[in-house]
């Protein structure tokens, strides 16, 4: 019999004592050799024989058979003696078997108790044992449940996973097949594995004829040894970026034809492999409007170098004549004069004006060329101060007219101070010329307006002009005054509007016959925000 | 040698212009030799004494009147010869022109000319343009000694 008993110290479970106790010693050992002739005997718990000695049968059961009940923790154990024959035969001379039973029970539970009491603790231990088996189970158990439950989370989840991805290959698929270019999408070989309908459009192939193929067969063959080349090294460190930046780039058509285009390329790992998306562009409408705007760009220009002849031609040849008409007016006038009457010497006069005149004409109109021709260089200018200087030197050159001006302080601008310079000139010449016949003549320089668009002004109190014609007062040659009146070739606002919007501003008049004229100018584009 | 030994060189292709600069000498009673070319490779030839001008007298002119817009070498051109050969490198040269253009000026003046003067429209302007001239070039300026040889 296996016993087994539990080890306890200070209330702490320790392990277990497993021992082996031999039956048969414990209970023999309760017999002496003569009282085991006249008994057999049998120890059970419950129904479950513990022990008997080699004579013993119940079938053999009769007068004098002793049934002793054995309480033990936790069971209930029962001790039977039956009389062997030959104690039978010597019943009469023998202690009562009642008697002997009652001792035998008495120093068997004596004896046994400790042993029993062993096998009882034995058997908690058992249930313990089992009972944290149990508990292992149970906790296996719940182990399994739960990570049963988390791996049908994960389940759910890599099934969403799934599906999203499935709608993101979808989208993607809709992306590439809707663009607006031709999209191709190759493989690490340079192979082509998907292709959009405008790809088909513009290629002129169909799908079947591109799938697998190199993308090489896209590009005209005097390309493609060199393209394979840079494919590679593309695919050695791939990016996002266009193609050949600065080349033209061509692509071959299905029916050989070719076709401009930009193409930029955007690396994209999938679970297959590295695929390169290739965008492509037909860029034919802009590569011909790009070529049409050289091409008006060459004649705009072979116009300008035209007009910088014509403009060098005036300079030299238009003058060479003058001084010639002049010169010899003048020699004829020296020499021969008094063999003219008066009136012969005056056309003489007459022509030297003329041709004075033109001389101012041909300078204005070289000035005017220039003014369009000019570099700008943008500085900060003072108009206050340009404008004090030019009044200056009208004063300077009429010191007779008395001309009240007044000048607004601190006006600046960011412009190019010779032209600002030209602009004042001819505004405050103006001024200063139409207010000739002025009872009290006034000059104002101010601006208004602020962030958005400031604007400058010259005002003044002269002759003014009539607004209907302030629409061909910027024009050259346009004069809104007979020569009589005021003297000028018509060429100073024209200069001032050319100066004006050569800085991206504007320039416009008010004015009332009478009562003077007002001319603003901007210096700048007007600024978005106002 | 006085100055009026010496001899201006005239490089002007206009009769008119000719003729009233010639005059203009004159009235301020400019009484040197006045050689006149009418191209641009005459002037050099004038210059080097060759082809037309192999006979002349020995010696460089005291100053050259030089107009831009010259047959077949312009005024430009026999500038940058005038300076680029060491026999002319540095004689005097004064540019006479109707051109006012900012690249007449700075090309003149980068190639080395002396001085750059705009003819006047008006012939009073222009006789003292001319007066001026002869003037400084004539009496004022002192020529570099390179000329004397």
């Amino acid at each position: 019999m296996l016993a087994v008993a539990p080890l306890r110290r200070a209330g702490r479970f320790d392990g277990f004592l497993i021992g082996i106790v031999d039956v048969d010693r414990l209970f023999g050992s309760l017999l002496s050799q003569e009282e085991r002739q006249r008994y057999d005997m049998a120890v059970y718990d419950g129904r479950e024989p513990l022990y008997a000695t080699p004579g013993f049968d119940l079938r053999g059961a009769g007068p004098g058979a002793v049934d002793a009940a054995l309480i033990v923790e936790n069971a209930s154990w029962r001790l039977t003696l039956l009389p062997t024959p030959k104690a039978r035969a010597e019943a009469e001379s023998a202690i009562p078997p009642l008697v002997f039973g009652s001792g035998l029970a008495l120093a068997v539970l004596l004896t046994l108790t400790v042993h029993f009491m062993l096998a009882a603790r034995l058997h908690s231990a058992t249930l313990l044992l089992a009972n944290r088996e149990l508990h292992r189970q149970m906790q296996a158990e719940i182990e399994l449940r739960r990570s049963n439950t988390s791996l049908a989370t994960l389940n759910a989840r890599l099934e969403q996973e799934v599906a999203e991805r499935a709608r993101a290959e979808e989208r993607f698929r809709l992306g590439i097949e809707s663009a607006p270019n031709a999209m191709v999408i190759t493989d690490r070989q340079g192979r082509i594995v998907q292709v959009n309908t405008q790809t088909l459009r513009w290629f002129r192939h169909e799908r079947a004829a591109l799938i697998g193929q190199p993308i090489e067969m896209l590009i005209p063959p005097r390309f493609r040894e060199q393209h394979v080349g840079h494919r590679e090294g593309y695919q050695a460190a791939p990016t996002a970026r266009p193609m050949g930046v600065k080349l033209e780039l061509y692509a071959l058509r299905g029916d050989g034809t070719e076709f401009p285009v930009d193409v930029s390329l955007s690396p994209i790992e999938l679970h297959e492999g590295l695929r390169v998306i290739c965008a492509i562009a037909d860029i034919t409408e802009r590569k011909q409007a790009e070529s049409e705007l050289r091409q008006s760009n060459t004649a705009l220009a072979a116009v300008n170098r035209e007009l910088e002849a014509f403009a060098y031609a005036v300079s030299h040849d238009l003058r060479q004549p003058l001084r010639g008409m002049s010169g010899f007016g003048q020699v004829l006038l020296e020499e021969y004069g008094e063999r003219l009457d008066e009136t012969g010497r005056s056309y003489l006069q007459r022509i030297q004006a003329a041709s004075r005149r033109m001389g101012q004409l041909i300078d204005d109109l070289l000035d005017l060329s220039r003014i369009t021709r000019r570099e700008m260089h943008h500085e900060e200018v003072r108009l206050s101060e340009l404008a004090e200087e030019v009044i200056l030197s009208l004063r300077e050159r009429e010191p007779e007219r008395a001309v009240a001006v007044a000048i607004a302080p601190g006006l600046v601008a960011r412009a190019d101070a010779r032209m600002v310079h030209i602009v004042l000139e001819n505004l405050l010449g103006n001024a200063w010329k139409f207010t000739a016949h002025a009872p009290h003549p006034r000059i104002e320089v101010g601006a208004e307006g602020g962030d958005g668009e400031r604007a400058f002004h010259v005002r003044d109190n002269g002759a003014g002009f009539d607004m209907a014609y302030a629409g061909k007062l910027f024009a050259p040659f346009q004069r809104l005054h007979g020569a009589h009146e005021f003297p000028g070739a018509g060429i100073g606002l024209a200069t001032v509007q050319r100066i004006v919007s050569r800085h991206g501003g504007r320039v416009w008049a008010d004015a009332e016959p009478g009562k003077g004229a007002t001319i603003h100018f901007t210096l700048e584009p007007p600024t978005e925000a106002g | 040698m006085t100055t009026r030994e010496r001899t201006i060189l005239l490089v002007e292709d206009n009769p008119d212009d000719e003729e009233l600069i010639l005059r203009a000498l004159r009235k301020n009673n400019i009484a040197n030799e006045i050689a006149v070319t009418r191209d641009g490779a005459e002037a050099l030839d004038y210059l080097h004494r060759s082809v037309a001008h192999a006979a002349r007298s020995e010696g460089l002119p005291q100053v050259v009147l030089l107009d831009l817009r010259l047959p077949k070498l312009d005024g430009l051109e026999v500038l940058q010869r005038i300076r680029s050969e060491p026999s002319t490198h540095t004689l005097p040269v004064v540019v006479l022109t109707s051109s006012d253009e900012e690249r007449d000026i700075l090309g003149s003046y980068s190639l080395g000319v002396n001085s750059y003067v705009r003819k006047p429209v008006q012939f009073a302007e222009f006789v003292a343009a001319i007066q001026q001239l002869g003037m400084y070039w004539l009496l004022m300026n002192r020529p570099p000694p390179a000329e004397r040889r």
